[in-house]
């Protein structure tokens, strides 16, 4: 079921009134949920079901087993087993033809064809997402960060819906506690719930399919036929696009959970206004970055094995992260540009260290390649924090200089994350030199990426006075107001209908 | 983890999205009852449904048949009737006028009501000027040349100044095979791709295929069209209060008729031909069943309407009709489709885009580049 539909409308008026009555009946709202979500999950197709099932009972018994086992090596046992039976389900559907294809090319250049079959495997939705919860959810148990939980709490952390399809790929101590907590009914943050929402449709809506339809599908779909202006235009245009699509999903979908009581971590936080790659991993898919630094970086050994492992610490985790997006070449050389990028950046850094060393936060910023520490998320911490390190790890540049740099660097790798084949981004790239004219740019066009891009400089100070003045206005009023969005945003709506969230392909 | 804190216990210092991206939400902004948060949830969507209630009628009926269609239009229909009554779908009608939107919706067309008479005789399109056509001179099987009794549109061969205008349309299957055709021609071919996805011929209630070409043909102005859908064609239909089951024979005749009536509306614009191409194979017996109909329907409305040309996506993209991921271009292996199964793949579309290419090629001389 997708989110923007009038099925997941009435799906969910009906699960949000029966959720708030049946909270204080915890076991009740547990079955409850865990129904309404694998509905929501298998509503188009009843067989994901079982996967998400199947996922959920190897990751219980493995963190069961975990906790239970008396030796070590046990519990190392019991980690790899649940941990290689992910990676195995996340391989067959994912990576199962990518891999054939490769095997097929060696073969075919040694002279030895024999085809490897290409199945029709088609990919879970959510799968990507699910598969690295309950990762986190066995790692934590070993780790013992984590005790494991009864089955049915695991359960609907694993399939809770609205983080379920696409993220943000939620930790378990950050929601499976909220399971049991306490749920004041009588405190329901409904205008930040209905801002997120009513902003993340008109993100995709307004904004991203948009820009999507109108320059950045016809520029990839033909990439020889455009002029240089019309290609660079488009490859800005997708990093617009990327950012509301994806930003938006998780908007309606820690909106949907603040309506149900319940709180998901921040997944972005401005990321085309960072003045370095580090801080953009910090401000772009928060969730992902901080499962790939705690689950990948971090036991690959971090920055603890000397400067030239921590760099290649860093390149293979953003290469893992960029096969994570996709199985596709162009993938690897996104994770793989984005690795180098945060290398240099960090020997950059370090070399400037040596005549004038930095402050401890920098020294700890640079310490960790990805995402935000757990406990350094309060927002005035971090933005009063942001200008030293930013300033740190920006090499000393003008902000201005130093965002703009970023920004182009990121669209620079978007190029190859966007693109099919290796070829179109080379051919693609190719275009830049060639001037001519640029029809698809056109006004409207340009004020969707504007909009798009003033999102990101907008002080958060602003939305916070347009929603206080919402909140103040009577119940019926603010229906009343999230109604006529909805009806404009409709409107709106491109003829093509709306397009499938980006990320809903990872 | 400090030393005070227990295993599954939230961060102490942790805050969360309303407070972090919303500082004063929790100090300043009212947090409301949860009724009252259900209340102006529901209230909102019903009055969003009223304001909007010919877009959701559209919307249902757009959807698959089922339980959850029933339920929708039987909501969604009083509901329309209601608001039309009463002046609240006024503003969004005036809101569509100011944005520009064309409607794809109509009542009673030729595309819903009309008889299949038009399979029965091949019919002359009115712009025919002459009964002169390009015959290939190497026929193939893959495109169906019926015998254009009734005459047809001659065809001016296209030049590097006057280039061929090729509109490549239909439901989500043609965007890629459109793509790449516009890749693989020359200077004497312009494509132009307009997709319509989750549209089809079944549910013309939603989404008329017959007003959509009657429109894209005042806008765009082709000299062909590359009509590729029937993906979303997979449901019974209802022609003259009659139920017909998917894939039947009178299904199929249906559907040709359907067919029929689209390749004519665009010739009686001025189009000079119309290529239809169905679905390719798919790795589901029963939908592999109801795109080889789908097919068979396309070859049928194509011998009926001069000018009008059935290029073989359904073998020409498989092993011979049987389904298979990847497929051979240029002695190159391509994983031909998404990770959907059905849909073409941007590499496996140049195999629709070549044979696209090589039916207009047959007809308008060579296209491709060299």
């Amino acid at each position: 079921m997708l989110f923007p539909t009038i099925e997941f409308a009435a799906f969910f008026v009906v699960v949000l009134a029966v959720n708030w009555l049946l909270l204080p009946h915890r076991r009740a709202w547990k079955w409850f949920i865990l129904a309404a979500s694998y509905f929501f999950y298998g509503y188009a197709d009843p067989w994901l079901m079982i996967l998400l099932a199947t996922v959920t009972v190897v990751n219980q018994v493995g963190a069961v087993q975990v906790a239970r086992a008396t030796t070590s090596r046990a519990r190392r046992a019991w980690l790899i087993a649940a941990v290689s039976i992910d990676l195995a389900l996340l391989g067959w559907f994912k990576y199962f033809n990518f891999f054939a294809h490769q095997i097929d090319d060696a073969l075919g250049k040694v002279h030895l064809g024999a085809p490897v079959p290409l199945l029709m495997i088609v990919l879970p939705i959510g799968i990507s997402f699910y598969t690295f919860q309950g990762i986190a959810y066995v790692v934590d148990t070993f780790r013992g960060d984590f005790a494991p939980v009864g089955f049915l709490d695991f359960a609907v952390f694993q399939s809770f819906f609205p983080h379920l399809v696409a993220g943000p790929i939620v930790r378990p101590r950050e929601f499976i506690p909220q399971l049991d907590a306490r749920h004041d009914p009588r405190a329901v943050p409904m205008t930040p719930a209905l801002f997120l929402i009513a902003g993340g449709l008109f993100k995709k809506i307004v904004l991203a399919d948009y820009i999507g339809t109108q320059l950045v599908d016809p520029v990839w779909g033909t990439p020889d036929l455009h002029s240089g202006p019309e290609v660079l235009a488009a490859f800005v245009g997708y990093s617009v696009q990327i950012y509301c699509d994806f930003s938006a999903y998780t908007d309606i979908a820690i909106g949907l959970a603040l309506l149900l009581g319940f709180r998901f971590p921040q997944n972005f936080d401005r990321p085309y206004a960072a003045s370095s790659l580090q801080m953009f991993w910090r401000r772009w898919h928060m969730s992902l970055s901080r499962w790939l630094r705690d689950y990948v970086y971090v036991p690959l050994g971090g920055n603890r094995r000397g400067g030239v492992r921590t760099y290649v610490n860093l390149f293979l985790t953003m290469l893992l992260g960029g096969l994570w997006h996709g199985a596709s070449w162009t993938f690897v050389v996104w994770g793989g540009l984005h690795g180098f990028g945060l290398a240099v950046e960090r020997w950059v850094n370090q070399v400037r260290q040596r005549g004038a060393p930095l402050r401890h936060e920098t020294v700890t910023a640079a310490a960790v390649p990805v995402g935000l520490d757990p406990t350094q998320e309060a927002f005035r911490e971090r933005t009063q924090r942001a200008g030293v390190v930013e300033r740190s790890v920006s090499g000393g540049l003008p902000k201005a200089v130093a965002v703009a740099g970023t920004f182009a660097f990121v669209t620079f790798a978007w190029v190859f994350f966007r693109s099919p084949t290796f070829s179109v981004a080379i051919e693609l790239l190719s275009r830049l030199a060639d001037f001519g004219p640029a029809p698809l740019v056109t006004l409207p066009v340009v004020v969707a990426m504007a909009v798009g891009l003033s999102t990101q400089f907008v002080p958060a100070r602003l939305w916070q006075e347009i929603e206080v003045r919402v909140a103040r206005l009577p119940w019926w009023a603010q229906a009343l107001l999230f109604a006529v969005v909805l009806v404009l945003i409709d409107a709106i709506l491109p003829e093509q209908g709306v397009a499938p969230f980006l990320y809903f392909r990872f | 983890m400090s030393a005070t804190q227990t295993p599954n216990q939230a961060p102490p210092q942790r805050r969360w999205i309303d407070e972090v991206e919303h500082p004063a939400a929790q100090a300043r902004a009212r947090r409301v009852p949860a009724g009252q948060a259900i209340a102006t949830v529901f209230l909102a969507l019903t009055v969003a449904w009223l304001l909007n209630s010919e877009s959701v009628l559209r919307k249902g009926e757009g959807m698959d048949p089922g339980v959850t269609r029933t339920l929708v239009l039987a909501a969604a229909q009083p509901i329309n009737s209601f608001a039309q009554n009463v002046g609240l779908a006024a503003p969004r009608s005036a809101l569509d006028a100011a944005l520009g939107h064309q409607s794809y919706v109509a009542s009673n067309t030729a595309l819903e009501t009309g008889d299949d008479s038009i399979l029965n005789t091949p019919v002359a399109a009115p712009s025919a000027s002459s009964t002169a056509r390009n015959k290939p001179a190497h026929h193939q099987q893959s495109v169906l040349y019926p015998q254009d009794v009734g005459g047809v549109t001659k065809i001016h061969p296209p030049t590097v100044s006057h280039p061929l205008k090729v509109l490549v349309t239909g439901d989500s299957l043609s965007t890629y095979p459109g793509d790449q055709l516009a890749n693989l021609g020359n200077d004497k071919l312009k494509v132009v791709v307009k997709p319509f996805n989750g549209t089809g011929l079944t549910t013309p209630g939603s989404f008329n295929w017959q007003v959509a070409a009657q429109n894209l043909v005042r806008d765009i102005h082709p000299d062909a069209v590359m009509l590729i859908m029937g993906a979303n064609d997979g449901w019974d239909m209802t022609h003259d209060g009659a139920t017909l089951d998917w894939a039947t024979p009178s299904w199929q005749r249906e559907y040709a008729r359907r067919i029929a009536v689209v390749m004519q509306t665009f010739l009686s614009g001025g189009v000079d031909r119309v290529y239809y191409g169905g679905p390719p194979t798919s790795p589901a017996a029963n939908y592999q069943r109801i795109f080889a109909s789908i097919n068979a329907a396309g070859a049928q409305a194509a011998a009926a309407i001069p000018g009008a040309r059935w290029v073989d996506l359904y073998n020409g993209t498989s092993d011979h009709g049987r389904y298979s991921r990847s497929e051979v271009y240029h002695g190159q292996r391509l994983d031909a489709r998404q990770g959907d199964g059905l849909h073409w793949s941007y590499d496996g579309s140049v195999l629709p885009a070549s044979l696209l290419l090589q039916a207009l090629e047959r007809e308008y001389g060579p296209l491709a580049k060299r």
